[in-house]
């Protein structure tokens, strides 16, 4: 027993932290993994559910956001709009920014009620609308 | 003299649990702002920049509130056209008008937009909507 006592390695002190390590070693993994596969990002939606699409290209965030929820309310830059008001918002929008713009509606939502959207972008005069989808896997 | 000497410091461990919390609040900061959600967006010119692009007469296309491609002016074309008789009635480089019913959803403008995408059309926007196949306003 006194030989085995020798020839095995001094032992060392049981520190209450060494349980913690294999804790530590998986919360680092968790936030490496947050840290570099998510997006932080701050998105209003108002409710909506976007239309899906599987062969669109990537969305570029655009200055000028107009969302249409299915109740027809018009979110302009994240700021409830009337439709009545809606012309004149666009007119000082555009003096500021490119004339590229983003649409998010509701898949739900009609081309009735796009179309006056659309209309009203048209003649604030913006050139390209980028309608915007959430990405889906190929089938 | 030896009692002026500072005490030599015994080698202390550093205690985790500081680190732990630190790396745990970080944690739950990138857990609740991160998004995963990925979006994509179907570009088409509004009918003012088309106009400005040519001055050739745009072809029309009606989209039904089924999600039905059919083709306005066009004697010979189904209620529901195949990606093939698309190719074949239409010219891709030509500017198209995509029509869709009033009640069409705006999935199934999507959907129509992106197919069209997809066999090569180039020039696409969405026009007016038009109750029935055949007016063209």
């Amino acid at each position: 027993m006194n030989v085995f006592n020798q020839l095995s390695r001094p032992r060392r002190k049981a520190n209450s932290d060494d349980n913690l390590i294999p804790l530590i070693n998986i919360v680092f993994l968790l936030l490496i993994f947050f840290m570099i596969a998510g997006k932080i990002e701050q998105i209003h939606d108002a409710g909506l559910t976007l239309p899906k699409n599987s062969h669109a290209k990537s969305a570029i965030t655009q200055p000028i956001t107009l969302q249409l929820s299915k109740d027809s309310e018009i979110h302009l830059n994240n700021e409830l709009v009337s439709f009545d008001s809606l012309p004149n918002a666009l007119t000082n929008l555009l003096l500021e920014h490119p004339a590229n713009v983003a649409v998010r509606a509701d898949k739900h939502v009609t081309y009735k009620e796009l179309d006056k959207v659309l209309e009203a972008l048209r003649t604030a005069g913006f050139s390209t609308i980028n309608l915007f989808t959430l990405t889906t896997e190929p089938s | 003299m030896s009692s002026l000497v500072m005490p030599k410091r015994r080698k202390q461990s550093i205690s985790l649990t500081a680190l732990i919390d630190v790396v745990f609040i970080l944690l739950m900061f990138f857990m609740l702002t991160s998004s995963f959600t990925k979006f994509s967006a179907v570009e088409m010119q509004s009918s003012l920049a088309a106009s400005t692009i040519s001055d050739t007469k745009p072809q029309f296309l009606h989209l039904s509130e089924n999600g039905y491609l059919s083709a306005v002016g066009k004697s010979n074309a189904s209620a529901n056209l195949s990606d093939d008789t698309l190719g074949n009635l239409f010219d891709r480089s030509l500017p198209t008008v995509l029509q869709p019913a009033p009640d069409t959803q705006v999935q199934a403008i999507v959907d129509a937009l992106s197919r069209m995408k997809i066999l090569g059309f180039t020039q696409v926007t969405l026009g007016k909507s038009s109750a029935s196949r055949g007016s063209v306003e």
